[in-house]
């Protein structure tokens, strides 16, 4: 029996096409659009109450690869710490001052961890296609070799 | 496939929706022998953590009952909750007072020596003590929600 792997590897190539594009569109709009506008909300010298405000509106979702409620040693300290104290002063309308920044830029360290997470994922999956591709082309080749 | 796709649709609906704190963590009970007009008085104190493990969702009005059952008798202590943000912890504090008469089932639960308790122990409180898994019960009866977003940018007040 000849044994014909091409539709196998075409689909396979075109299944991590198609998670590569996704994850790749979540993180490159977190890296192009989100980040550098929270970036420069944080580093506003002026009305800083009212840009941490929108900063932290932002950064409390948090990244696909970096959620506040994943098991390792930042989330665990964003999760009983920052959330809880920045939660409290936006449910308590109180100002934010410049004291918060460190608590946004750690909020902002742990996106960019995430969005280069999915970079790095987009990457993997990336290569696998091109991986699926390589041996499609090759078995199609083999197959129509032997006819 | 079609006869899966109900139950995966369900299994998406149930995951998304709120789960309001269904458990006491770490219930303890302590009981209090206090002498008042020639009497004697015990009050029953159960305190442990309340946690909103809802990344989104504040808690507000939240009304419980803390039940504990001993024998035929149940004894209800109900309570309120301020309100509870994401990844909040409350310690809920809960008691009840009456004569040894009314006490009694729970005395006899937690097997309370009550001349120990009357006459020594540190400011005649009892150990703390666990409760039995069995006999107890906490139960939210009412709660209301509001999303953490909202109020984020809304930069809404709890007084309004």
């Amino acid at each position: 029996m000849k044994i014909n792997d091409t539709k196998l590897y075409l689909f396979f190539s075109i299944t991590t096409l198609v998670i590569a594009l996704i994850i790749g569109s979540i993180t490159y709009y977190s890296k192009l659009v989100v980040e550098p506008r929270v970036e420069k909300l944080i580093a506003a010298e002026g009305n800083v109450s009212e840009n941490y405000r929108i900063a932290y509106s932002i950064l409390r979702n948090p990244q696909m690869f970096a959620d506040y409620e994943n098991f390792d040693r930042e989330s665990i300290w964003i999760k009983n710490v920052i959330i809880p104290y920045m939660d409290d002063k936006a449910f308590h309308s109180r100002s934010y001052t410049p004291d918060e920044k460190v608590y946004l830029e750690a909020l902002m360290k742990r996106r960019k961890q995430g969005s280069d997470l999915g970079r790095n994922t987009v990457v993997f999956f990336t290569i696998l296609t091109l991986l699926g591709l390589g041996f499609y082309l090759y078995e199609r080749k083999k197959v129509n070799a032997q006819g | 496939m079609k006869r899966y796709l109900v139950p995966i649709f369900l299994a998406f609906i149930i995951a998304g929706c709120t789960q309001a704190p269904d458990r006491l963590y770490h219930p303890k009970a302590i009981f209090k022998a206090e002498i008042k007009d020639n009497d004697v008085y015990y009050t029953f104190y159960v305190k442990g953590i309340v946690y909103n493990s809802n990344s989104e969702r504040v808690f507000r009005d939240v009304k419980g009952e803390v039940r504990i059952s001993s024998g035929k008798s149940v004894t209800v202590l109900p309570f309120e909750i301020p309100p509870l943000l994401p990844f909040q912890k409350y310690t809920l504090n809960v008691e009840k007072t009456g004569k040894e008469n009314e006490m009694k089932p729970l005395l006899d639960l937690f097997r309370v020596d009550i001349d120990r308790l009357i006459t020594g122990g540190y400011m005649n409180f009892s150990d703390e003590m666990d409760i039995p898994s069995g006999n107890f019960d906490f139960v939210i009866i009412n709660y209301t929600t509001e999303n953490i977003f909202d109020i984020i940018k809304k930069g809404r007040s709890d007084e309004n």
